[in-house]
């Protein structure tokens, strides 16, 4: 019954975004507000676990389910672009539906689940909000709710590309909330401008999502992903791996891959639960999901593979660095949330999808716990975000404090919280590719990644050390302010730690596990994404001692971090700015912004240059020519309007008499 | 033939010498009217026959139509165009269309001329100053212009081919009268008829808000 | 009697309306122009029904007629809301037409 409701999902937040939209700022009051948003989605949560759990025992025809396909639901709500057929008799009709398999099925309960949580936290981290504003932001998140449902329900490309633009927009939209206030002061760059620099950067891998479709159209001859999928096969490598390039590079702007992963740092211009819903938990993970997705498509491209696999690697082995000299709370974590995509792009590449999943899925708990439990921080210091102006805040702050120390065990990999099964469920892939397919070189990748989980701890253990322990380095004022957030916004913080503590349980590898503890989420998925049994070739590392060796490496960076920044009473603020060399070199962030200003904007803004000059002069001098030339015209002309009718009758009859002479001659 | 030319001279006689010697007006014009006498006298059968009549009628509407074109006093002009008018119902009559005769006289001269009186007096116009045919580039002009119309129209009747010569006693009876117009009207060009009434009361409408005092 | 001649008539009293329209400035004048114009064109429309014996010219007539009249009546209108403004009928001082 749940699963004929599958329409309702993504419609019911929509619905809500009509309503706060259009009636929220005039007619409701903030409670009637933050009721409709928060229900809006629970019912979707609510539908979404009800048919998950009726397609558990769904299977379409009996045919279908002998082939060993996995259970998947297609609902069809009506034909979109009605196309006809070739003449060969393929179907070129684009159909509005949405599919539920296990992989979306994932993917609704992690967006709408932990969509709801933050939709609570919301009320109260916006309640200094004027009205209108609180009746915006809960219409954009819900915009963004029922987006995200279509983009992860859609059963063909364009309806996947409607959800995809419609969160680009609703990202831009919300990085832009307060778009009145500035963002970067050193820079001069705005809250719109963040806005404006997230949406263009998207819209450069949007451009490789549309073009791959269309190559994808071209050659399968549909848009049904599930069609396309089956026909992966007969494609031929060159368009496989083109069309999975293109998608890529989609992905890329989405997931804030390298080199398009500039605007993540700067979408945290929008406010804290945004940060924590979009650009850490669901929206980044678009394009994970949608590689994932289209998984057998990747498996026909090995080149493409491998360059998903470097991506990834260099993504999270960067981000992690430039993580570790972040001053600003939100900002380690956005380069802690693209390090952590890079992970997961890591595992795609490899051919790991499940493994993908489930750190995807361990992620949005943890690196959500993680931001709303910076929010509640930034709540609580009236705004303060620099981590050197924080410090000592566990005694202030305790629920936040104990959820977010859960939060950061979670993301360094410290047994038994869910980073640890996921991270090692990737490295353990990598390994398992490398001795598959007998490279050394891809050691260096399983190197990579270990060493990012190093640094994953290490920044994270500095973040935890700078804001909750050691002495209070605020101002005598602020710390008179210093309060725990109301209730409603820490219960989605427990609710999201319990998560983050247990959620790992779900994909037990099996060599820890044994008999009694299966990996659920991989048997889940098996049917969906490719399986990875890599059963034969060389053992570089036992996966005993691979887990011991990350685990190691985790510890280590945690270790690092507590004898730099917590066995002894930090220096002040001022004094902690001074830095040089390669540690200034990772606090500039590697100049990147700075070099992509200067080799790819500083031409574009010439060419706009050239060619606002160019319509200026040439294209608005021919039109000026042409008014000139008419206006002369007109003025010799006027001379014969002297405004006396004789005038005028006299040319009317000289007229007929000439035109007379010419008819008869 | 030489009746018609004959009482043409006369009257050009009789107008040159009221321009040129007004004073000597009653002899000349004796002694003219004894030439007219004198002329019906040696070409009396000519009275009877249409083209006399048409050439006659012909010249006094040529005659009165360049009076109202020359003439500098309104009241002179619409007194021309009423003569000229009965001589083009005249015409009518000639050439069979009773009918038309009768609504010339009624409409033209007895409605629509009457409103020209009617508005001349109301205005109090005074003769016009400063007329001067000839004066003026667009004057000359014009009447270049006229000569040239005329011209062409000359060669254009001319050049028309062969035309029948028409019997008028050779018609039917029913040709021209209220009773053949009637039956057209109000068969074939029935909807040009409403449209025409429909015209009328926009002109009635329209010339009433125009001659309001106040245009509100 | 010829046709011909009627039309050569009627192409004389136009010509004179048509001369008469240009060369005079007193609007009345000119409008009794114009009627003069009318009437030599009605003049052709009897001689032409005339010559076809067809009753459609008589028609016309009529009809020429009946807009004869309304543009008497609103032409004069015009030159009494004309006078009653400027104190004159002369065309040459109503130059509004020109921009």
């Amino acid at each position: 019954m749940m699963l004929r409701l599958l329409w309702l999902i993504p419609l019911l937040p929509f619905a809500g975004f009509l309503l706060n939209g259009l009636l929220g700022a005039r007619y409701l009051t903030r409670r009637a507000v933050a009721l409709v948003a928060c229900a809006a989605v629970l019912a979707s949560f609510a539908i979404s676990v009800g048919a998950v759990l009726e397609l558990h025992n769904f299977a379409p025809t009996p045919a279908e389910t002998d082939a060993g396909s996995p259970a998947r639901f297609t609902q069809t709500l009506f034909e979109w672009m009605p196309m006809g057929t070739t003449p060969e008799g393929a179907d070129l009709t684009v159909r509005w539906g949405y599919s539920l398999d296990p992989l979306s099925a994932v993917m609704i309960l992690v967006v709408t689940g932990i969509g709801f949580l933050i939709h609570v936290y919301s009320i109260g981290y916006m309640e200094h909000e004027p009205r209108a504003g609180f009746a915006r932001f809960f219409s954009y998140l819900n915009l963004f709710m029922g987006m995200m449902l279509t983009l992860v329900l859609g059963a063909s490309l364009p309806v996947v590309f409607v959800g995809w633009e419609g969160v680009g927009l609703c990202s831009y939209l919300l990085i832009g909330f307060w778009y009145d206030r500035m963002f970067d002061e050193t820079t001069k760059m705005s809250c719109a401008d963040a806005g404006r620099k997230a949406f263009i950067t998207n819209r450069i891998g949007d451009v490789g999502f549309l073009l791959g479709m269309l190559l994808l159209f071209t050659a399968a001859g549909t848009l049904d992903i599930q069609a396309i999928l089956a026909r992966a096969g007969a494609l031929g490598t060159g368009v496989c791996t083109a069309a999975a390039l293109l998608l890529f590079l989609g992905a890329c702007g989405k997931s804030a891959q390298i080199p398009l992963y500039v605007w993540l740092p700067d979408a945290m211009a929008g406010p804290t639960p945004v940060s924590a819903l979009i650009h850490a938990a669901t929206m980044v993970t678009a394009g994970v999901y949608v590689t994932c997705r289209m998984a057998p498509l990747y498996v026909q491209a090995p080149a493409a593979m491998l360059s998903v696999t470097v991506v990834g690697a260099l993504t999270a082995l960067f981000a992690a660095i430039i993580g570790t000299a972040q001053d600003d709370i939100k900002k380690v974590l956005a380069y802690s949330t693209v390090s952590q995509l890079g992970y997961m792009m890591l595992a795609a590449g490899v051919g790991a999808f499940s493994a993908s999943i489930f750190h995807l899925m361990t992620h949005a708990f943890f690196k959500a716990l993680l931001f709303l439990g910076a929010g509640s921080v930034i709540h609580a210091m009236s705004g303060e975000q620099n981590i050197w102006r924080m410090g000592g805040l566990r005694r202030h702050l305790p629920l936040t404090h104990a959820t977010f120390a859960v939060a950061v065990l979670a993301i360094a990999g410290i047994p038994p919280f869910a980073g640890f099964f996921s991270k090692d469920a990737i490295l353990a892939g990598v390994l398992a590719l490398a001795g598959q397919a007998g490279s050394p070189a891809l050691l260096a990748v399983w190197a990579a990644g270990v060493l990012t989980a190093g640094l994953t701890a290490f920044y994270m253990t500095r973040l935890y050390l700078l804001v909750f322990a050691g002495v209070p380095r605020m101002p005598e004022e602020a710390r008179h302010h210093l309060h725990e957030s109301p209730p409603v916004m820490t219960r989605p913080l427990i609710v999201l730690a319990l998560g983050a503590a247990v959620a790992g349980f779900v994909g037990v590898p099996e060599f820890l596990g044994g008999g009694s503890l299966p990996n659920w989420l991989q048997v889940y998925l098996s049917g969906t994404v490719p399986s990875f049994h890599p059963d034969s070739g060389v053992i570089y590392l036992s996966e005993w001692s691979a887990m011991a060796i990350a685990l190691l490496v985790s510890v280590a960076g945690i270790a690092a971090a507590w004898a730099m920044y917590g066995r002894r009473p930090l220096p002040a603020p001022a004094a902690a700015a001074e830095a040089r060399g390669f540690v200034r070199l990772i606090k500039e962030k590697f100049f990147v912004d700075e070099a992509i200003d200067a080799l790819v904007l500083a031409p574009y803004r010439w060419l706009c240059r050239a060619s606002a000059a160019f319509d200026e002069k040439v294209v608005d001098g021919l039109v000026n020519a042409a008014a000139a030339a008419t206006d002369l015209a007109s003025q010799l002309l006027r001379l014969v309007q002297t405004g006396y009718v004789a005038g005028y009758a006299f040319a009317f009859f000289l007229g007929t008499v000439v035109v007379l002479f010419f008819v008869m001659r | 033939m030489v009746l018609l030319l004959g009482l043409i001279a006369v009257v050009a006689v009789f107008a040159l010498a009221r321009t040129f010697v007004p004073a000597r007006t009653v002899p000349v014009g004796a002694a003219l009217g004894a030439v007219m006498v004198a002329l019906v006298a040696y070409d009396h059968q000519e009275l009877a026959s249409l083209e006399f009549w048409s050439g006659l009628i012909g010249f006094v509407a040529i005659m009165s139509a360049l009076l109202v074109v020359i003439h500098p006093n309104p009241m002179v002009s619409v007194l021309f165009l009423i003569l000229n008018l009965f001589c083009i119902a005249l015409f009518f009559l000639i050439l069979n269309a009773q009918f038309l005769a009768v609504i010339q006289v009624i409409i033209y001269a007895g409605a629509i001329m009457v409103l020209f009186v009617f508005v001349v007096m109301l205005l109090n116009l005074k003769a016009e100053e400063g007329l001067r045919l000839g004066g003026g580039p667009q004057r000359s002009g014009a009447v270049v212009l006229g000569v040239a119309f005329a011209a062409l129209m000359f060669y254009a009747i001319r050049n028309r081919g062969a035309a029948p010569y028409f019997e008028p006693e050779s018609f039917d009876s029913g040709f021209g009268t209220a009773r053949g117009i009637g039956r057209l009207l109000f068969t074939r060009y029935q909807f040009a008829f409403e449209a025409a009434s429909i015209l009328l009361i926009a002109a009635m409408i329209g010339a009433v808000v125009l001659a309001k005092r106040k245009l509100r | 009697m010829r046709v011909e001649f009627f039309l050569l008539m009627a192409a004389l009293l136009f010509t004179i309306g048509c001369v008469g329209v240009l060369v005079r400035r007193n609007a009345i004048v000119i409008l009794m122009c114009i009627e003069l114009m009318l009437n030599a064109v009605n003049l052709t429309f009897a001689a032409f029904a005339h010559e076809n014996q067809s009753m459609a010219g008589h028609v016309f007539v009529f009809f020429v007629m009946t807009v004869a009249a309304a543009e008497a009546a609103v032409g004069l209108a015009i030159v009494i809301a004309l006078f009653r403004r400027r104190r004159t009928t002369d065309v040459e001082d109503a130059s509004l037409m020109r921009w």
